[in-house]
This record gives C-alpha cells, sequence and structure tokens, in this order.
C-alpha cells in the first residue's frame, strides 16, 4: 500500500560560498526517497536562497518509507563544471509514520545541512507531510503504527496491557567502505553511501522487527536496542532487539506523573505494602518445581563454581535442541497475556519494571562466545550464521537463568567487540521471578491458581519488600557453593550475601544510605603476532580469567565500600591488538535485608612474615571502608544490623581460595591468576581503595540515586547530556595500573569539569571502551548529572559545609538536572530517543537531550518517535580544525546541533534515552603524502527491531574459537 | 596523562566566564592554566594540573569554534543557530566580554585608518599599552567590523550597533564614538593632542551625535535643513551640513566684540579671582575670537577635521598659560554663550545655531581641559 509524503523546500541560510569569484552560491535542492529524484529551481547568487518550491509528491510503498531516509541535498550549480555539493539533510520519516489516529503529521523547520567533509554548512527549511493509507494485509511488509522506544522502562504515560515477549532482528550487508567501488570513488560519495546504508539497514532492522511484534499482537517495542557490528571486510551487521508489548495509554494529570515517577524511581521505605497488593502469583518455574529444563541446563553449570566456568566447557549441542518444557502453570494462563516461560526466548529488555513485577532477583547471568569472521566473501548472503551465533550465546543465557531458578531474564543486553578477525559476542542479563500483574489478566489468574495451586498460596504469604532479595532457589539444589544468610528483615527468606543485577533497584526495595558507582577494570595482555584461530583461541583462553578477575575486584571493592549489592551493572570485555580490556561498572548499594560485608583481610600466603605491610594495607582498607561508611550514610543502621554478626564469614579468604581452586580446575599454565607477590599485592589494594568522590557528587549508574530523595532533584534549566571522549596511549608495562589511572582521570576530570554545579548529582553514567591501535584506548563516558537542592536535604548532614560561593551558585540553579553524556572511541553512535512535547511551542525552545528515562521535572506531553542518526564525518585539515580534539569536540557539538534541530522540527522540545552507540575515529596521519591528516568519524544513531532473518550478502564462515558458557554468574 | 583526544561536550554548551574573561584577555592556554593556578584554583577543588590543563583546553577549543558565530551576534542568535545551546543571559556574556574594549587600546586605534597596515602595528600598541597583542587585534577587529557594518547604515548608530550587536548601551556607545571619529576623519594623533584620553574624545563625539548631527537637526533648527533631512537618509554619523554652512553667521560677533565683552565682564565680576579676571578682560579679544572664528570656519572640512587640534592650540593652551582653572573656564563659558545668544536678539534663528555651537564647544573644551 503506498503512501505519499509531500514535500516543499521554502529556504536556506547561512550557505557556504561555492563561487569564490562572487562570494556568492547558485544553490538548488535535490530531493530523494528510494530511487526518485526531483529538483527545485537555482537560485541564484546568494547564501540565503528563497525556493518556496511547490510541493513534491513521492508516492511510495510504505515498507520503503520504512526503510528509506528522505535524502534532501543541496547543490551548488555551475554552468560549465559539475555541479558541486553542498550538504545533505538525512530525514528519518519514521516519526511522521508512526503517531496513531493523527494523519497527516508534519515535520517543519530549519534543519542544519550536513556534509561528511565540511560539518555543518547552513540550514534549510522544508515541510514535510506524511500521507499513509494503512495496509491490513497480513502478508504487508511494512508495520508501520509499531512505536518504538529505547526507554529502558514503560514509556511515561503508557501503561503495559500485556508484554509480548523478545523480539529480536540481524541484517547483514557489505560496508560500503571496503567494496571495490571505494577505490575510485571520492571520500565524500563513499562516506554518503555509507551514511545513506546505515540508515536504510537501520530502517530495514526496525520494520523488521515491527512486522514481528504485530504478529505477536503487540503494539509497540520497548527497550529497544539497535547495535552496528563493523566486521570490515567481512560486512556489516545490524541488530536489533527489543520487548514487544501491547501499551495502553493511561490518563494522568501533573500530579499522576509526579507520582509515577517516584513510585518508578523511589524506592521509599514506605511503600512496602503497595507495591504488593495483590497475591502473588508466580508463573513458570519455582525452585520447588524442578523443571527437566532447568536440569538440562545445570550439567554446565556446576562446573562453574561461584560464577566462572572453566575455560574449556564447550556448549553441547543439547542444549540447543532442549526446547524448554512449560511449566503447568504456564497452561492455565490462557488469555491474552503470553506467558514468558513457554517463549523460546523469556527475555526482557526494560531495566525499570512496575511495582511487584519482580517477585525474586536471582543474579546476573551473562554468556560470551568467541567467533572468527572468515574472510570468504560469495555474494550470497547468509545471516544465518550470526543468527546462529546469537542463538547459541541467547540459549546459553537462558539455561543459566533456569539453573538460578529464575524463569525470566530481565535487563537483557547483547555486545559485541570486534579486533579483526576475531569478535567476543555477550549477553547478559538479571535472572528473576516475575509476576504478571497486569488488571483483568490478573484477576483471571488468581480465579485459575487460587485453588489449583498450592505453591500460590505458600508464595503469597511472602509479601514483604525484601522478598525481591530472597533467593529464589532452594538451598539443596543449588548448583554452586553460596552463602546464605535469613533474610535480616523477615527474618524467613534466605538471602545470599551479594546480590547482583543489571537492572535497576526495584522500588520497594529497602536501602540503607545511598548508592554509589563500582567500577572495576581489568586490561590482560594479548599476543599481537597471532592470527585466526590462534588468536581467537587466546582470547577465549583468557576471557575466564579475566572475568574472574573483574568479578573478584568487584566484590572485593564492594565489601571495601561496606555495602552489599550492584545493580545496572555493566561489563564491558573490549579486544584490541595487544590487549583485552574488562570493566565492569555498576552502582553499589547497601541493602538492608542482606547481611552487612565484612572487610577484606589482606592475605599473603607466599610471604606470610610480612607482617608490617599486611598490618599497613589493613589499616588503608579499613580507613577507606569507615570513610565511604561515613559518606554514604551507611552507619545509621548498623546496630540494627549488628545482631546478624552470628553469620560472619571471612570473605577475601573465600576469593583467594576460589582462585586456587580455579588454578586447580581449569590446569591452566598461563599466569593469568595474580600472583600474590609484594608488589602485586600493594596494586591489589591500591585497586581497592577507589579515590573518594568529591564532597557534593554522587555519581552513580542508575536512573536516581539510590536513597536520595527524589524530591530534592528539580529540573535544572542546563538540564543537559554530554559526551566524553578520551583517547590515549596504554604502555606494555603495567598496563592494569595505567588503565586504573586513565579511569580514574576521566572521572575526576568530570567532577572538575562540574565544579561549579554542585552539589550535582551524575546518574546512568555509562562507560565504553574501545581499543582501536595497536596501544591506544579509547574511553568515553555518558551520564546525567543534576544539582539539587542543599537545604532540603535532611539525610546530608554530614556533609561539611561548603564554602559559601558554591552554595549560592548551587541555590541559583535551583534543582536543575545536567545531563551529561560522553562516550569516545568507536564510531559508532546511537542515540536513541523519544521527543517528549511539552506545552506550546514558543518560537525557539532549547532543547533538552537526556540519557535518562525521564526528564526530572517536567512530564511527557507525548512521544513524538524513535529517530536514529549516523554520521560520518571525515577532514583532511585537522591540524586547522585544532588537532584531533578539535574535530572530535566540534563533531560531537554538530552532531548535538542536528539532534536538536530534528527534534525541534518535528515539534518536540526534549530527547530522552539518547544514546551513542558507537563512535569511531580513524586518524591516517599519512595516508598519502598530500594530505596530512584524515580522520573518519562516524557516528550512527538507530533503533531497531527484531529478529531472526536477513537477506544480506555476507557468508562468513566463522568457527568457533571457544564459548566461553556463563562467565559470570553473579550471585 | 598522554592523550590524543581528550573532549568533553554537553548538550547546552558550559560557559566557564573566569577562563573565557582568560580568553578574551588573549592568554594562551598554558597562560590561562598558569593564572587559574595561581589564583588556587587546584587547591579549591582538589584537582591537578592536568586537568586544569583539559578543562581550560576545552573551553578554549570551544571558544573557538565559538569565535565565528560572535562575528555575528544578531545573525547566529536571532536566526536560531543551533551548533550551541546557552541560555541567554550567558549569550549576552559572552557577546559582551567578546566586544569589549580597552581605553588604552582604543585610544590608539583612535583616528587610525582600519587598514591591515595598521593591524600590523598593533605590536607596538600592545607594548605601549601593556595589553596582549591578541586582545589588542581582536580589539581593532571588532570596530572594523563594526565601522563596516554601521557606516552606511541609516538611523541612530548607538541603537544600529545595540541592535545589530547585541551589545549594551554603555558599550555600543563606546562604539559609536569610535565609529563617529573614524567617519568624520577627526585628527586625533597629533603630539599635541597625545595628552587626551580615550574619555575625552568618547565625551567629545557623544555631544556632537547628539547635537551636531542630522538627526538632532530636526527638532533643533531652521526650516531649510528639514527639507533637506526628508530627502536625504538620515543618519546620526554626519555632522549637520546646514548648521556649518548657518555658522558662519555668527561670525556677526567679531564686530559686536565691544559688548560682549562688556556683558561678560560685568556679570564674571567677582566670580573670578582678580588675576583671573584681569587676563580674562585683557585678552577676551583673543579667547573670543578664536571661538567665533573656529564656528565660522567649520563648514570647510579641513577645519572640521582638525577641530580638536584647534581647540587645544587656540583656546586650551592660552588658557593653561593664564593658569585657568577648569572651573573658571566653566565660569567663563557659562557667561560667554547667553551674551552671545543677547546680541543675536534680532536673529533668532542665528541665536539658535550659536547655542548649538556653544553647547557642545563648551562641553567639550571643559572635557579636555586637564589641569
Amino acid at each position: 500500500m503506498p503512501g505519499k509524503v509531500k514535500v516543499k523546500i521554502l529556504a536556506g541560510r547561512n550557505l557556504p560560498v561555492m563561487d569564490r569569484s562572487s562570494d556568492t552560491t547558485d544553490a538548488y535542492v535535490e530531493i530523494k526517497l528510494g530511487s526518485i529524484t526531483q529538483k527545485t529551481d537555482v537560485f541564484r547568487k546568494s547564501l540565503n536562497p528563497q525556493w518556496n518550491s511547490e510541493w513534491f509528491i513521492f508516492e511510495v510503498d510504505d515498507a520503503e518509507l520504512q526503510d528509506e531516509p528522505l535524502q534532501i541535498r543541496l547543490m551548488d550549480y555551475d554552468t560549465y563544471s559539475a555541479n558541486d555539493a553542498i550538504g545533505k539533510v538525512y530525514l528519518d520519516l519514521n516519526p511522521l509514520l508512526v503517531t496513531p489516529g493523527i494523519s497527516g503529521h508534519v515535520l517543519s523547520g530549519w534543519l542544519p545541512v550536513y556534509d561528511t567533509m565540511h560539518g555543518m554548512r547552513g540550514e534549510v527549511s522544508v515541510i514535510v507531510k506524511v500521507e499513509l493509507f494503512s495496509d491490513v494485509n497480513k502478508f504487508r511488509q511494512s508495520s508501520c503504527g509499531v512505536q518504538f522506544f529505547s526507554t529502558p522502562s514503560t514509556p511515561h504515560g503508557f501503561k503495559i496491557q500485556s508484554i509480548q515477549g523478545f523480539v529480536k532482528e540481524l541484517v547483514v550487508n557489505d560496508d560500503p567502505e571496503y567494496q571495490w567501488i571505494d577505490k575510485i570513488r571520492t571520500p565524500r560519495a563513499s562516506n554518503e553511501a555509507r551514511q545513506t546504508l546505515f540508515s536504510q539497514l537501520s530502517g530495514e532492522v526496525r520494520r523488521k522487527i515491527g512486522l514481528k511484534v504485530l504478529e505477536l499482537g503487540g503494539n509497540a517495542v520497548v527497550g529497544y536496542q539497535q547495535m552496528f557490528d563493523l566486521e570490515g571486510v567481512t560486512g556489516l551487521v545490524v541488530r536489533g532487539i527489543g520487548t514487544a508489548v501491547t501499551l495502553a495509554r493511561c490518563h494522568f494529570d501533573g500530579n499522576a506523573a509526579v507520582t509515577w515517577f517516584k513510585e518508578q524511581h523511589h524506592g521509599s521505605s514506605g511503600r512496602d505494602t503497595a507495591a504488593i497488593t495483590t497475591p502473588v502469583v508466580v508463573h513458570g518455574i519455582t525452585p520447588s518445581r524442578p523443571s527437566p529444563c532447568r536440569r538440562s541446563s545445570e550439567s554446565e553449570i556446576n562446573t562453574t563454581p561461584k560464577g566462572v566456568i572453566a575455560s574449556n566447557c564447550r556448549p553441547t549441542t543439547h542444549r540447543q535442541t532442549s526446547v524448554p518444557a512449560p511449566p503447568t502453570s504456564a497452561y492455565l494462563n490462557t488469555d491474552v497475556t503470553r506467558n514468558l516461560e513457554v517463549l523460546e526466548y523469556p527475555f526482557l529488555t526494560m531495566k525499570t519494571y512496575p511495582p511487584g513485577f519482580i517477585v525474586h532477583i536471582g543474579g546476573t547471568v551473562s554468556a560470551r562466545s568467541v567467533k572468527l569472521l572468515d574472510r570468504i566473501n560469495n555474494s550470497e548472503g547468509e545471516p544465518e550464521t550470526r543468527d546462529n551465533w546469537w542463538t547459541e550465546i541467547r540459549m546459553e543465557v537462558r539455561s543459566h537463568a533456569r539453573a538460578l531458578g529464575c524463569s525470566v531474564i530481565l535487563g537483557y543486553e547483547e555486545h559485541t567487540s570486534i579486533s579483526d578477525e576475531v569478535c567476543v559476542l555477550s549477553a547478559s542479563g538479571t535472572a528473576a521471578v516475575v509476576k504478571l500483574q497486569h488488571t483483568e489478566v490478573e484477576v483471571k489468574d488468581i480465579n485459575y491458581h487460587g485453588k489449583g495451586n498450592p505453591v500460590n498460596a505458600e508464595e503469597s504469604k511472602v509479601t514483604l519488600p525484601c522478598r525481591v532479595c530472597h533467593i529464589p532457589y532452594s538451598k539443596a539444589s543449588i548448583p554452586f557453593p553460596i552463602k546464605l544468610s535469613r533474610c535480616a528483615l523477615c527474618r524467613q527468606g534466605k538471602v545470599p550475601d551479594v546480590l547482583i543485577a543489571t537492572i535497576e533497584p526495584p522500588t520497594g526495595m529497602n536501602v540503607t544510605g545511598r548508592g554509589c558507582l563500582i567500577q572495576a577494570r581489568l586490561c590482560r595482555p594479548k599476543r599481537a603476532e597471532s592470527r585466526g584461530d590462534q588468536q581467537a583461541k587466546e582470547v577465549s583462553d583468557g576471557l575466564p580469567f579475566l572475568e574472574y578477575e573483574l568479578h573478584r575486584q568487584l566484590i572485593n571493592k564492594l565489601r571495601t565500600k561496606g555495602m552489599n549489592s550492584i545493580f545496572h551493572l555493566k561489563v564491558q570485555v573490549s579486544i584490541g591488538e595487544r590487549h583485552v580490556v574488562g570493566v565492569a561498572t555498576g552502582t553499589a548499594l547497601f541493602l538492608s535485608a542482606l547481611p552487612t560485608p565484612s572487610l577484606p583481610t589482606p592475605s599473603n600466603p607466599g610471604i606470610s612474615s610480612k607482617q608490617s605491610k599486611r598490618g599497613r594495607i589493613n589499616k588503608l582498607l579499613i580507613e577507606a571502608h569507615a570513610t565511604s561508611q561515613e559518606r554514604y550514610g551507611l552507619n545509621k543502621q548498623l546496630n540494627k544490623v549488628n545482631d546478624m554478626e552470628e553469620t560472619k564469614w571471612t570473605d577475601s579468604d573465600d576469593t583467594d581460595e576460589d582462585a586456587n581452586d580455579l588454578d586447580l580446575t581449569a590446569g591452566n599454565k598461563d599466569s593469568c591468576v595474580i600472583e600474590i607477590d609484594d608488589v602485586e599485592d600493594i596494586d591489589v589494594i591500591e585497586l581497592l581503595i577507589d579515590p573518594e568522590t568529591p564532597e557534593g557528587f554522587d555519581v552513580v549508574t542508575t536512573e536516581t540515586v539510590p536513597g536520595l530523595p527524589i524530591d530534592n532533584i528539580r529540573r535544572h534549566p542546563n538540564l543537559q547530556a554530554f559526551n566524553r571522549v578520551w583517547k590515549g596511549k596504554i604502555p606494555s608495562v603495567q598496563a592494569a595500573r595505567h588503565l586504573n589511572r586513565c579511569f580514574e582521570m576521566i572521572l575526576r576530570s568530570i567532577y572538575f569539569k562540574l565544579r561549579k554545579s554542585r552539589p550535582c548529582v551524575i546518574t546512568n553514567l555509562q562507560f565504553s571502551v574501545d581499543l582501536p591501535e595497536d596501544d591506544e584506548i579509547q574511553i568515553s563516558v555518558l551520564g546525567n548529572s543534576s544539582n539539587w537542592i542543599a537545604e532540603t536535604i535532611t539525610s546530608f548532614t554530614k556533609i561539611a559545609p561548603e564554602p559559601a560561593p558554591c552554595i549560592r551558585a548551587s541555590l541559583r540553579g535551583v534543582g536543575t538536572i545536567i545531563a551529561i553524556f560522553s562516550r569516545s572511541k568507536f564510531d559508532t553512535l546511537l542515540i536513541s530517543r523519544h521527543i517528549l512535547c511539552c506545552h506550546e511551542k514558543k518560537e525557539r525552545q532549547p532543547v533538552d537531550i537526556v540519557t535518562l528515562i525521564h526528564l526530572p521535572g517536567s512530564r511527557v506531553e507525548r512521544y513524538l518517535g524513535h529517530l536514529n542518526f549516523f554520521f560520518i564525518r571525515e577532514s583532511t585539515s585537522i591540524r586547522e580544525d585544532g588537532g584531533l580534539s578539535g574535530f572530535m569536540q566540534s563533531f560531537i557539538t554538530e552532531v548535538l546541533g542536528i539532534v536538536r534541530a530534528h527534534v525541534s522540527a518535528l515539534g518536540g522540545n526534549a530527547m530522552v534515552s539518547y544514546f551513542m552507540t558507537q563512535c569511531v575515529l580513524l586518524h591516517n596521519p599519512h595516508k598519502n603524502q598530500v594530505v596530512a591528516f584524515e580522520e573518519l568519524r562516524n557516528f550512527y544513531e538507530s533503533p531497531s527491531k527484531l529478529s531472526s532473518f536477513l537477506k544480506g550478502p555476507m557468508p562468513h564462515q566463522c568457527r568457533r574459537g571457544c564459548c566461553t558458557g556463563c562467565p559470570l554468574l553473579y550471585r | 596523562m598522554e592523550c590524543s583526544v581528550d573532549v568533553f561536550v554537553g548538550n547546552s554548551t558550559i560557559i566557564d566566564p573566569e577562563i573565557y574573561q582568560l580568553w578574551v584577555d588573549g592568554n594562551s592556554s598554558h597562560e590561562a592554566a598558569d593564572i587559574l593556578q595561581q589564583r588556587g584554583i587546584l587547591q579549591q577543588w582538589g584537582a591537578n594540573m592536568d586537568l586544569l590543563m583539559s578543562d581550560v583546553l576545552d573551553h578554549y577549543r570551544t571558544f573557538h569554534m565559538l569565535e565565528k558565530t560572535l562575528h555575528t551576534p544578531l545573525k547566529s542568535t536571532a536566526a536560531g543557530e543551533w551548533t550551541f545551546q546557552m541560555e541567554a543571559d550567558t549569550q549576552q556574556l559572552l557577546i559582551e566580554k567578546y566586544y569589549e574594549l580597552d581605553d588604552v587600546v582604543v585610544r590608539e586605534v583612535l583616528g587610525k585608518k582600519l587598514s591591515s597596515r595598521h593591524r600590523k602595528d598593533l605590536d607596538e600598541v600592545s607594548e605601549k599599552t601593556a595589553i596582549s597583542l591578541r586582545s589588542c587585534r581582536r580589539q581593532f577587529d571588532n570596530v572594523k567590523r563594526i565601522h563596516k557594518l554601521v557606516e552606511e547604515m541609516p538611523g541612530h548608530i548607538v541603537h544600529n550597533i545595540q541592535h545589530n550587536f547585541l551589545l549594551s548601551a554603555e558599550l555600543s556607545k563606546k562604539y559609536a564614538a569610535v565609529v563617529f571619529v573614524a567617519v568624520n576623519r577627526f585628527e586625533t594623533n597629533k603630539r599635541k593632542l597625545q595628552y587626551l584620553n580615550f574619555g575625552d574624545f568618547y565625551h567629545c563625539a557623544h555631544q556632537m551625535i547628539v547635537h551636531w548631527s542630522s538627526t538632532a537637526s530636526c527638532h533643533a533648527t531652521s526650516v531649510r535643513n528639514q527639507l533637506e533631512t526628508e530627502t536625504e537618509i538620515e543618519t546620526d554619523l554626519d555632522v549637520d551640513r546646514g548648521f556649518l554652512h548657518d555658522l558662519r553667521e555668527v561670525r556677526i560677533l567679531l564686530d559686536k566684540e565691544k559688548e560682549h565683552k562688556h556683558l561678560v565682564c560685568s556679570q564674571l565680576k567677582g566670580r573670578l579671582t582678580d588675576k583671573i579676571y584681569a587676563d580674562m578682560e585683557s585678552s577676551f579679544k583673543t579667547h573670543s575670537r578664536s571661538l567665533v572664528s573656529l564656528a565660522g570656519n567649520l563648514n570647510r572640512s579641513r577645519e572640521l577635521r582638525s577641530l580638536f587640534v584647534d581647540l587645544v592650540e587656540r583656546c586650551v593652551e592660552p588658557l593653561r598659560q593664564a593658569r585657568w582653572t577648569s572651573r573658571d573656564l566653566r565660569l567663563f563659558l557659562d557667561y560667554y554663550t547667553p551674551a552671545g545668544v543677547q546680541l543675536f536678539k534680532s536673529d533668532s534663528a542665528t541665536a539658535l545655531v550659536w547655542e548649538r555651537y556653544m553647547k557642545v564647544i563648551s562641553s567639550c573644551l571643559v572635557k579636555i581641559y586637564h589641569n
């Protein structure tokens, strides 16, 4: 079914001078959609042309509408020679397609004209209208109307009626950068070919995911993530994952919105009863009812003591073939709400859930696999290979979750890291037991279950807020050693000593003190000379050790801080030519339900004589512990927890023992286990003690600071997202130490930068590490920061009074939120976003961009859609642009500017869930002798869709180097 | 720590007024960091030099990018510049500081042709004024840019500058004075004029803009002038030609010198010290003649250009030799002007012209008469 796109080009302004002799430009515009191109007249000799064109009309298929960007290209007319390109505007038409009920949605405004060689070059004023005839043919190719939210939670103003489940899609294509034609075409043509292709692929993935959602009966995708894997010569893979849901608008007024927000984020202890008003209904597997599929995975899990898998554990075929037997209770649930457990992949990509949805959190599960990208180029596409890779890894994650007695995986994410031909695929999530608690469905469930299922009755007794922390499995069936104790709050349930999850802290959890940033960083050397299989093997052999060390570092740091749980954990493993870097970032918390952790004590079996050194280290640790207690208000409830002391254990001894165990079981001669000798011992301790965050800063990776009352955060006029990009050398000696210093430095520079907006809350901090060159590392950080009002904070009285000028400064900006988001290194920038539209449009409103799911202090009027951008910028005059840093800075600035312009043109005034997926910086100081510097950066921003098979040429023969199952199983 | 890329970009551009000021003052990034360090910023925030340097560089790069837009503030802000998002206050601060003028530097630039040749000589200016060369260049370029744009623009110059460059009224007036002096090519750099500072010229220029310019003439003087202004585009950059023409009429005063002297002396007696009174009485003819003949010749453009030189040579210097104080001068002028008006009784038009002339001249004379 066709849709009609109408485009009107009004005017241009501030165009560059294209004709040196007259200092003007003879500009005209080419409008292209799909294969059709139309043109305006030439407006002679003006830098501010007024075309006031007629309507250009494009009649296109709606599938094409979803895939193809509208390309508006400004050209300079030249009588005698070829016309020169001024720049282009790519318009994603999807936001105009999805608004239900409003036909003829309009985009109008000034959009920056962007050229890959020169950056921003003036602006063009356009009006675009789309008239869509909706297609109800069941064989249709399009999926207009399905809304995409990259927000990892229920979008503001909606409620989830039912969850259809995990949707995924994968498309493979050749990368134009590596095609033969690239040798003869200009850099601009090549860049534009890439930009166009990325837009198309991104649209295609989104369309296909939309189709699956419709098939499943849903109407939206939330927690949508889209990734580009730039494999180089072997091509380009675009992946999208998300959660298909049926959304319904809920009516709310301003107050309701505020309440909603508080509920979402403010896990106040007073809310406990409200959260669990309905009897608990648990679908799926509960620990008391072991199911066949859990058993099947258990065998593998057994070999993974405390989350570390032995390096040579390979997935066996039976795992892939084992279809999970749906638990009996699932059949009872016959209504519209699908039972999550019946799905092939019980994955949800959201990070925040409605109160009461999560029953128990099992722990973090993850799987990694190392693959070899083979260079066989036959033109028949086989996305199946890539699909199979991901299928394997998803199965593995699922089996890990089952081993934990959990049926569902929340906050699910997938990532890749590519270096040469080696590719590491990772998937992670939080295993949990959930309850579908939605409206009518709920009522039905209760009726069914009330009689026949004794388990429910049993479970429903546990209506305490601490329930979430209780273990979902029975003690007897734990596949690995773990310490359990009675819940400190209800004294009934069993709780683990440490809880680690990738999701936001669930509503209603009792938190003591406040949360803070916790990060473990690790760098392992890798031999650069090995190639192919050998390299893949080396990487895969090393991965378990890397993960183990990361985990150990994380746990020890956590204990040093005196906390007992980590939320919103993200583990990133990046491989480069010479190094493999692992970074785990999360928010440390003290959950009241869990036991007080004891301080790690240094033990160095080798050199027991060095008592004095031990003493000193011990002292250091104790000091660090005390500071953190003071800083994050942990000691308030200490007395309360003191009576739990009987269940005391010595943690660090454990971890050391584990290390030994690992050595034995793995039988690996590689020196991947840290040898504890004098120097390194100190290193290890140093690594454990992070420098304190300066006063006035609260830094977390979650949406809000757990334990910090939300009321204290008000909207700040400076609300913004920031990008921080850092790239530097990594020395071959003491790489780990150096890496640590880099991260510290980056964090400190952020604090320093924001010094004038203290007191400041930095939330949603995200790190991303890339190793683009032999010895280079690129670190990008993304976060949000907000001011809060000093006076209203009662829990913070311990903070030393700040110098008067600072306080005044912060008061002036009463409660604004500054969102800072920075990310550096690799090229793809993925900004997923929704636009919120508040109030009437003024002549020109500032546009807020945040990485959060919500703009604190304001309410969402309307989501205008999901925008994806992809930018490439190349320059031959780096030195004139102010060096690499200057180039990068102006690039990011321009990208943000373009994003704002598009938001504004769509009638919005903010963008939430902004994300830069990838940022690649290629720098060739000596590309050829004429060009001094060449730099190329790409940013992709894209939304994606679900699913499975895509056409696309790109055969890869991939050999599996190794598949480490469940490298991490955090508990 | 060695690094090749180190940037921080916010959705809203973060501007640190302190660092911006250092940049505007022409400090290099290293100098700026050193200055900040001396101010104790490191101790205050517990940072080290690396962090400070990275922060300063970040700001400097931003300023560098901003500089282009600052050249055309109106276009950049009103037209909705998407590249930088900041609050209106911050924007105003950026523009105002960027266009800030140092009086000592402007004094050097004043009356010179704004050519690239003079731009090259700015290092001398920098040496003389102890303002960094970069800052001098910025000020020079700003003056040149504003001059170029408003030179041909009709209407009130202060308003034009304020509107097109979004500057404060005060700063706009400074630029207006510089442009006024430049457009009328007043001589300001003769050695005798060296003792005058920018404040003096600023005062004089605005007196002329307010009282002598074509726009001032509408409500001031003759019918003929009004007819002229209807056909011509008004600007207050030019001195009203009709007025200068009419000024020739005041030469009549030369003939009525005795009455004039009598009028003045009778009123001043007792108000001035005896010594000054005696001098005034004896040299009234000289003083009066210089003022009147100056008025009579102003319609020649060369005379107009050398107005300041003439005032200093023919009025200020003789009076100074006679050890008049500026109070004496003011008193004298206060009675001298009305006395002249009285003498024009029959010709009210000329009386007005005389008053208009003397209003500016008195004010200027008092201003440039440094004790």
